[in-house]
């Protein structure tokens, strides 16, 4: 019974990456637990008994990781505290890349139907207006973003996702606004000798110009703050707002074959790189930054899992339980990409042979069996 | 010859690169299997059973003994889709083991459908990885494989990341392959710890500790095979509590 038990945990744990579960699922787990017990029944005359013992733990291991997942139990309320750091680990359990970097077919907008090419000279557009225009034509850029993004993309995560973004830009926008000018840098004071010089005291407020907006001391809003806020934020938002609507509306297939069979040919004329192994590496790191995501979770998920009271620790604990996460996920990540090289070597992979990226839409017409 | 893979006395060490400190690991393992069945191997948890895997699939060297494969391509997929999932969309992923061929996009188009469709995932080539379940996951990776056409698949534990439902699906799905197969030439190598999943082997093998203890040639003998499996794993658990 040990002998199994333990090779199912430690299945279970190596296997954090297929663990990403929304509450969702939970209502799943549970019916495949009875079909699973019904199962068990069934091969119960010809089934060892280890297996069976397995799966018990198996599932127990489920129940657990379901129940501090979703919602805190009624029974554990007391222990699962969810303070600060416990509803920033919750909302990273529950927060998919699928709106933000992972492209989503369905349901199709006209920006599907776009050229990949035209989609990418549109957004380097964007950026380039966004990084060396003035004030006025960022935000006008950031307003024709905005509206493209609530006209084009589909509805079902068009505006939670904008407005994600939008409060991110804002968090920066407010920070660059506060400690633009905070620190005043002290000037040697350059009065005229002349007594006369200085009955100045007429011109002042002779227009309404004003340099300093507020000032409360340390915190000190000036028209220089406020123009390097508005360019933040302006700044941040076209740029991640048009690669999202680029990313979300374009396979990586397309994306990669704009821009290793258009953009980069040149190269591939002048023989200064390999285009096909730049293709690999950029459908590889396509796929990443969906494990890097996943990742994430599972170490949220195996933070909330322990149900960690984080107010009773003192801050070298939880920088400590920190530093360990991260390492561990980091590990993870490296063995994952460690084991992914291995799958491609079992799949015949070796840089020679491998010269023809097949980069094809495979659009079906439904059939889903 | 009616044999898709043979090995005969295989030794295998492993850890200590190679030195005194490397431990035997499979010890004169005699295994075939013919083509066109779906030959289970099955073992408790570190009886070696992925050591076999590997080294039939050319990752691992062997020290002593015959190891023969008489088809080829040879696939092999792995206990964890996560791990052996290269591309990001469905598409892409089935289409990789064709990156060697020169061929047309309509013809790369043709096979990846058909692999989709072969494993029930017909209709998804455009979806995102991170958006499949687990089960659709272990049949994409399945998917890879076949676009190959490959003639013997090694499967190791494929199915122990799968809940029950998914797990007989994606087994069902592999007997059909196999029993539906046009020339009959395709054969599978299942490993497993689950004795339930026998009920859909053709001929199995017993490994415990390195060694084969126990072959089934037929269904009719599968019964027997699983009795001397509960019976390993009855002795090991009386051994492990006190
Ligand atoms: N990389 C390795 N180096 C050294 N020993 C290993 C390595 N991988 C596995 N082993 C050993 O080989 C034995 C069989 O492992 P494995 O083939 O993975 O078993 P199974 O797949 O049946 O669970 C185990 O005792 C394990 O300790
Ligand atoms: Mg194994």
């Amino acid at each position: 019974m040990a002998r199994s038990g333990t090779g199912c945990w430690a299945a279970r744990s190596s296997g954090g990456l297929t663990e990403a579960l929304g509450a969702r699922e939970v209502v799943h787990r549970g019916r495949n637990r009875a079909r699973f017990r019904s199962h068990r029944r069934r091969g119960d005359a010809r089934a060892p008994a280890p297996v069976h013992d397995c799966r018990r733990e198996r599932s127990r291991r489920l129940d657990v990781s379901t129940s501090s997942s979703s919602s805190p139990a009624p029974s554990s309320a007391g222990a699962h505290k969810f303070d600060g750091i416990s509803k920033i680990l919750n909302q990273v359990v529950t927060a998919t890349s699928i709106p933000y970097v992972t492209y989503v077919p369905e349901p199709a907008t006209v920006l599907h139907r776009l050229d990949a090419r035209l989609k990418q000279v549109l957004a380097v557009g964007c950026l380039v207006v966004a990084a060396r225009g003035t004030i006025e034509t960022r935000l006008a850029l950031c307003l024709g973003i905005g509206a493209a993004s609530v006209a084009f993309l589909p509805k079902t995560y068009s505006v939670k996702q904008l407005l994600g973004v939008l409060k991110l830009c804002l968090v920066v926008g407010f920070f660059t606004l506060l400690a633009a000018d905070a620190v005043t840098v002290p000037l040697q004071q350059r009065l005229p000798s002349d007594p006369a010089l200085l009955g100045l005291a007429a011109f002042e407020d002779a227009t309404s110009y004003k340099y300093t907006f507020v000032n409360f001391g340390l915190i000190k809003i000036t028209r220089r703050s406020v123009n390097l806020a508005a360019a933040a934020c302006a700044l941040q938002f076209a740029t991640i707002q048009s690669t999202v609507m680029c990313l979300t509306t374009t396979s990586p297939e397309e994306l990669t074959k704009a821009y290793t069979q258009f953009f980069l040919l040149p190269l591939k004329w002048l023989r200064v790189a390999n285009v096909n192994e730049l293709s690999l590496s950029v459908l590889l790191s396509f796929r990443f930054l969906g494990l890097i995501f996943e990742e994430l979770q599972n170490v949220a998920k195996g933070m909330l899992a322990r149900n960690i009271n984080w107010r009773d620790l003192k801050l070298v604990a939880r920088i400590d339980i920190g530093t360990t996460l991260i390492t561990k996920a980091v590990n993870n990540l490296l063995s994952i990409s460690n084991q992914i090289a291995r799958s491609m070597m079992v799949r015949g992979y070796n840089s020679k042979s491998f010269s023809h990226p097949h980069l094809v839409d495979v659009k079906e017409d439904g059939g889903n069996g | 010859m009616m044999e898709a893979l043979s090995a005969r006395g295989l030794w295998v060490s492993r850890g200590g690169n190679g030195g005194a400190a490397s431990k035997a690991v499979l010890k004169n393992v005699n295994l075939s299997v013919r083509r066109g069945h779906l030959h289970m191997l099955l073992g408790r948890n570190g009886s070696g059973k992925s050591t076999f895997m590997e080294t039939v699939a050319g990752l691992l060297p062997y020290q002593n003994g015959e190891l023969e494969i008489e088809v080829s391509p040879t696939r092999m997929v792995s206990q964890n889709p996560d791990h052996s999932i290269i591309l990001p969309t469905v598409g892409a992923e089935v289409a990789f083991g064709l990156w060697d061929q020169a061929l047309d996009p309509d013809d790369v188009r043709e096979r990846v459908r058909r692999a989709l469709s072969q494993v029930n995932l017909g209709g998804l080539s455009e979806k995102a990885i991170g958006t499949l379940s687990g089960g659709q996951k272990q049949r994409l990776a399945l998917a890879g494989a076949l676009v190959e056409s490959p003639k013997l698949l090694l499967l190791d534990e494929i199915t122990s990341f799968l809940d029950a439902e998914n797990q007989f699906g994606v087994l069902r799905t592999v007997k059909a392959l196999i029993d539906g197969d046009p020339t009959g030439d395709l054969s599978a190598l299942w490993v497993t710890h689950r004795s339930e999943e026998l009920q859909y082997a053709s001929s199995a093998s017993l490994m415990e500790n390195g060694e084969i203890v126990g072959v089934a040639q037929s269904q009719a003998e599968m019964d027997s095979l699983v009795r001397q499996f509960e019976e390993i794993c009855e002795g090991q658990r009386r051994l492990m509590t006190p």
